[in-house]
C-alpha cells in the first residue's frame, strides 16, 4: 500500500505515512543490532551447563574389597552422575551405600546453603562375579562436591569438583568484537545511503573499527593468556571459582606447590595372624595441620606399598576417612617387619613418596594362623618365569648395569588381554639395594631406594638393532591386540611408522587426548607384553615387583635382581 | 533511494545509529576489559564496607565467616551459625575456634577461641595476617558431640 502510494506522487515529497514507515524501519535496523549484541553478552559465559574434563578413576581398598571407583564426566548441572564400581577376583558380594555432598563455600549464601548436607544417596549391590556395578546420583550445581561410599563398616570419601564450562574473557571479547562489528556494517551502510552529510557515516565505522580491533585484540591474546589456576588441582575450588575460574584467578603465579607431608603410621594391632587397622595421618610439615589437600594421582588418592617379611608386596589404596586421615586394613599373615611406604600428590603439584619410619612390627599372635615361612619370597635371583594365580609371567632384561637405563619386559599371559589397573599397563615397585638372604621386611624399611615405575606396553630394547627387529622377537602377540583394537589405528599410524614399532597401539586409549576419558579396567585389550626403563641407581640386589591385571586379577609377581657395576660387566 | 528530508526523523534515526554504535563499542570494549577488573567483594547490610563475606556449611549448621579487613594486617572476624534443625532451646552454646593458614608458604596462624554473642554469632577480634595469598580460614565447632571443621578459601591481594 506504501509502495502504490509512493508511485502515485511521483517525484513529489513522499507522504508523511510513507516517510514515517521508513523512519521508523531506520530505527529498529539501527538498535536491532545492539539487541543482537545484548545477546553475545548474555551467551556464551552464562551457560551453566556441561563440564569440561574427563572421568576420575580412584582405587579404593574398602575393607577387604579392592574397588575402582569411576566418576564419570558430568554433562550438565543439575543432572546425572554416574559412578561405576569396578570389582576384582575375589571381591566379595554386599552392598555399597553412595552419597554425594556439596562442599565449598561462596560469597552468596544461597549458592552454599547445601553445602555439607548429603543430597543423593544409591545403594550398589555388588555381585559375586567381578564386574561393573553402576549408580546414578544427582549433582545440583558445578562446585566442589564429595562422594561418599560406605560398607557396613567404615566410610570412605573421595572430594571431586563438578567444573563447569566456562569461556576466557579473550574468547568472549572475540564473540563481542566480531558480533559487535557484523551489526555495525549493516548499520553503516544504513547510515550511508541514508544520511545527506557523509561524515555521519563516520561514527558507525567507528564504532566497527574498535569492534574489529576489540575481536581481534582478544583473538591474538587468547593464545598467550594462562590459563587460570586448576581448581581443585592447583588452587583450593570454591562455589564461585568453579563458577567463573577467571574472576577466581587473581594474582597469577607459577608455582603453586604445598609443602612435604609427614606420615604417622598406627596399627590397632601388632600380633601376626590378625587383620591390623592401618590409620595413616598426614600433616603438613611446615605447619602440622592435617593434610587435607590430596588429589588424585595414578588413579588413587593414597598408594600404599607394604612389603611383608618374607618379600610379599601389598599395594593397597586406604580410603579417606577424614582430613588427612587414611585408613586400611593389613592382614598381618606371619611375624617379623612390615615396611610401609605412601605415595599422594598434594593439591598444587608434586607426588611425595613417604615411607613410614616405623613401619609395623609384627609378634608371634596365640592365633594358629601366623605362618613363618612365605611362598612369596622369590625363589632365585633373576629374571625368569613365574606363575602367578595360573598366569605365567616370564621376565627379560637388557642388562642391570647401575646408572644405565635397564629395560625390563614382562610377558604377561599369552594373549593381549592385559586391563589398565590405576590407568595404567603395568606397574614395577623397586626396593633396594638389599641383602638377598635377609629378612625382607626389616630390610627393605633401611633399602636406599623405593621407586614405583609405570608401564605402557612395550618398548623396542635399545640395545638391540631396531631395523632387524631383534629386540621384539618377544612381542609378537601385539599383532593380535593390533586386531583386537583397530578402530583406533588409523590415528595412531603415523605415529607407529615414525618409530617403526607396532607397540606403540598399546598406548592407544590408555592417555587422555583433549579432555577424553581413558580406558578403564573393563578394556582387556593390551599386552601381554609391558616394558619398564628403570635406571638403577647403585649396585647390589633388588626386589623387584611387576603388577598387571588380567582376567580381573591383580597379579603380583615377585622377583629378585642383581645389579652389576659397569666395571664389573666389562671385565 | 530517497532521502528523509524531514530535519526530525533525521535527527532520531541519527540519534540511534550514534547511540547503537557507542553501546556496541562499550560493550565490546568492556568485553575486552571486563575480565581484569577486580571484583569487589558484596556489601550486605551488617558487614563493614570492604569486608568479606563467605557461606558454608556442615552437617549441622550453615557457616557465614565474614572477614573484616580482608588484606595484610590484622583483621576481626565474625562466625555466625545457623543450626540447620533450627534453634534448639537449652543446648549449650560451641565452641567456636578460628584459624588461618597460608599453605603455600606453610604459614599458620595461633587457634583464635571466638567470643560468643548473640544470635549465634561469634567474634574474634584481631586476626594477624602477614602477608597476601590465598589463605585458607579455618573454622571449628565443637560442642554437643560434634566436630565440625570448615575450611574457607580467601584471597588477601595485598
Amino acid at each position: 500500500m506504501n509502495d502504490t502510494a509512493a508511485r502515485t506522487t511521483g517525484r513529489d515529497r513522499p507522504p508523511r505515512t510513507a516517510h514515517a514507515f521508513r523512519r521508523r524501519l531506520g530505527a529498529v535496523l539501527a538498535v536491532l543490532p545492539s539487541a543482537v549484541a545484548l545477546l553475545f553478552v548474555m551467551g556464551p559465559g552464562a551457560g551453566a551447563d556441561s563440564t569440561a574434563g574427563g572421568d576420575v578413576h580412584v582405587a579404593q581398598t574398602l575393607g577387604d574389597r579392592e574397588l575402582t571407583v569411576i566418576l564419570r564426566r558430568v554433562t550438565g548441572v543439575p543432572g546425572p552422575l554416574h559412578v561405576d564400581v569396578i570389582t576384582h577376583a575375589g571381591t566379595a558380594a554386599g552392598r555399597l551405600t553412595l552419597g554425594v555432598t556439596p562442599t565449598g563455600v561462596s560469597t552468596s549464601a544461597s549458592a552454599a546453603s547445601a553445602s555439607g548436607t548429603t543430597v543423593d544417596t544409591a545403594v550398589v549391590t555388588l555381585g559375586g562375579r567381578p564386574g561393573t556395578f553402576s549408580a546414578v546420583l544427582d549433582v545440583t550445581r558445578a562446585g566442589p562436591w564429595e562422594l561418599s561410599l560406605g560398607d557396613e563398616q567404615r566410610t570412605a570419601t573421595i572430594p571431586f569438583v563438578v567444573p563447569k564450562r566456562t569461556t576466557s574473557p579473550a574468547e568472549t571479547a572475540v564473540y563481542m568484537g566480531f558480533g559487535g562489528a557484523g551489526a555495525l556494517v549493516l548499520v553503516t551502510v544504513l547510515v550511508a545511503v541514508r544520511v545527506r552529510r557523509f561524515w555521519w557515516t563516520l561514527v558507525p565505522a567507528g564504532g566497527l573499527v574498535a569492534c574489529l580491533t576489540v575481536a581481534v585484540t582478544g583473538a591474538l591474546l587468547s593464545s598467550r593468556l594462562p590459563p587460570p589456576p586448576s581448581q581443585g588441582g592447583q588452587v583450593d575450588a570454591t562455589i564461585d571459582g568453579v563458577g567463573d575460574p577467571y574472576a577466581d584467578a587473581g594474582q597469577q603465579i607459577g608455582d603453586y606447590s604445598r609443602p612435604p607431608a609427614t606420615l604417622l603410621l598406627r596399627s590397632s594391632t601388632d600380633r601376626a595372624g590378625e587383620v591390623a587397622e592401618l590409620r595413616l595421618t598426614l600433616s603438613d610439615a611446615s605447619t602440622g595441620l592435617p593434610v587435607d589437600d590430596v588429589v588424585v594421582h595414578d588413579g588413587a588418592l593414597l598408594h600404599l606399598l607394604v612389603v611383608g617379611p618374607s618379600g610379599q608386596l601389598r599395594h593397597l589404596h586406604p580410603v579417606r576417612t577424614g582430613a588427612g586421615v587414611f585408613e586400611v586394613p593389613l592382614s598381618l599373615p606371619e611375624e617379623g617387619h612390615y615396611a610401609v611406604s605412601a605415595e599422594f600428590a598434594r593439591r598444587g603439584g608434586g607426588v611425595q613418596q613417604l615411607r613410614s619410619a616405623t613401619g609395623v612390627d609384627a609378634v608371634p599372635g596365640s592365633g594358629a594362623a601366623a605362618r613363618t615361612t612365605s611362598d612369596d619370597a622369590p625363589p632365585q635371583a633373576g629374571t625368569g618365569t613365574r606363575t602367578v594365580a595360573g598366569v605365567d609371567v616370564r621376565l627379560t632384561a637388557s642388562s642391570l648395569v647401575a646408572g644405565r637405563a635397564a629395560v625390563l619386559t614382562a610377558r604377561v599371559g599369552e594373549t593381549a588381554t592385559l586391563q589398565p589397573w590405576l590407568g595404567m599397563l603395568g606397574h614395577l615397585i623397586v626396593v633396594g639395594p638389599v641383602s638377598p638372604t635377609a629378612a625382607a621386611g626389616t630390610a627393605t624399611q633401611g633399602a636406599q631406594v623405593w621407586a614405583h615405575s609405570h608401564s605402557m606396553g612395550a618398548v623396542p630394547d635399545g640395545t638391540h638393532d631396531m631395523s632387524g627387529m631383534e629386540g621384539m622377537s618377544h612381542m609378537k602377540g601385539m599383532e593380535e591386540h593390533s586386531s583386537a583394537s583397530s578402530s583406533s589405528l588409523d590415528m595412531d599410524s603415523s605415529a607407529s611408522s615414525a618409530f617403526s614399532s607396532p607397540d606403540l597401539h598399546s598406548m592407544s586409549g590408555l592417555t587422555s587426548v583433549n579432555g577424553d576419558s581413558t580406558a578403564d579396567e573393563t578394556v582387556a585389550a593390551y599386552g601381554p607384553d609391558i616394558s619398564f626403563v628403570y635406571t638403577f641407581p647403585a649396585t647390589g640386589h633388588y626386589r623387584v615387583w611387576i603388577q598387571a591385571e588380567r582376567d580381573n586379577t591383580i597379579l603380583t609377581v615377585p622377583y629378585l635382581l642383581h645389579v652389576t657395576g659397569a666395571s664389573e660387566r666389562t671385565s | 533511494m530517497s532521502r528523509p528530508t524531514s530535519p526530525s526523523g533525521r535527527r532520531s534515526l541519527v540519534a540511534a545509529v550514534v547511540l547503537s554504535a557507542i553501546l556496541l563499542t562499550a560493550l565490546s570494549v568492556r568485553a575486552l576489559w571486563a575480565p581484569w577488573r577486580g571484583t569487589s567483594p558484596p556489601v550486605s547490610g551488617d558487614t563493614p564496607r570492604g569486608a568479606a563475606t563467605l557461606t558454608g556449611g556442615t552437617a549441622h549448621d550453615v557457616v557465614t565467616l565474614t572477614v573484616s579487613t580482608p588484606v595484610t594486617g590484622t583483621t576481626a572476624v565474625n562466625v555466625r551459625l545457623v543450626p540447620r534443625d533450627g534453634a534448639a532451646a537449652g543446648r549449650s552454646s560451641p565452641v567456636v575456634t578460628v584459624s588461618a593458614v597460608l599453605p603455600t608458604a606453610g604459614h599458620a596462624v595461633p587457634d583464635f577461641t571466638t567470643a560468643p554473642a548473640a544470635d549465634n554469632r561469634y567474634h574474634v577480634a584481631g586476626l594477624p595476617l602477614m602477608m597476601p595469598g590465598r589463605w585458607e580460614f579455618v573454622v571449628t565447632v565443637e560442642g554437643d558431640g560434634r566436630h565440625d571443621r570448615l575450611v574457607f578459601p580467601l584471597t588477601i591481594p595485598r
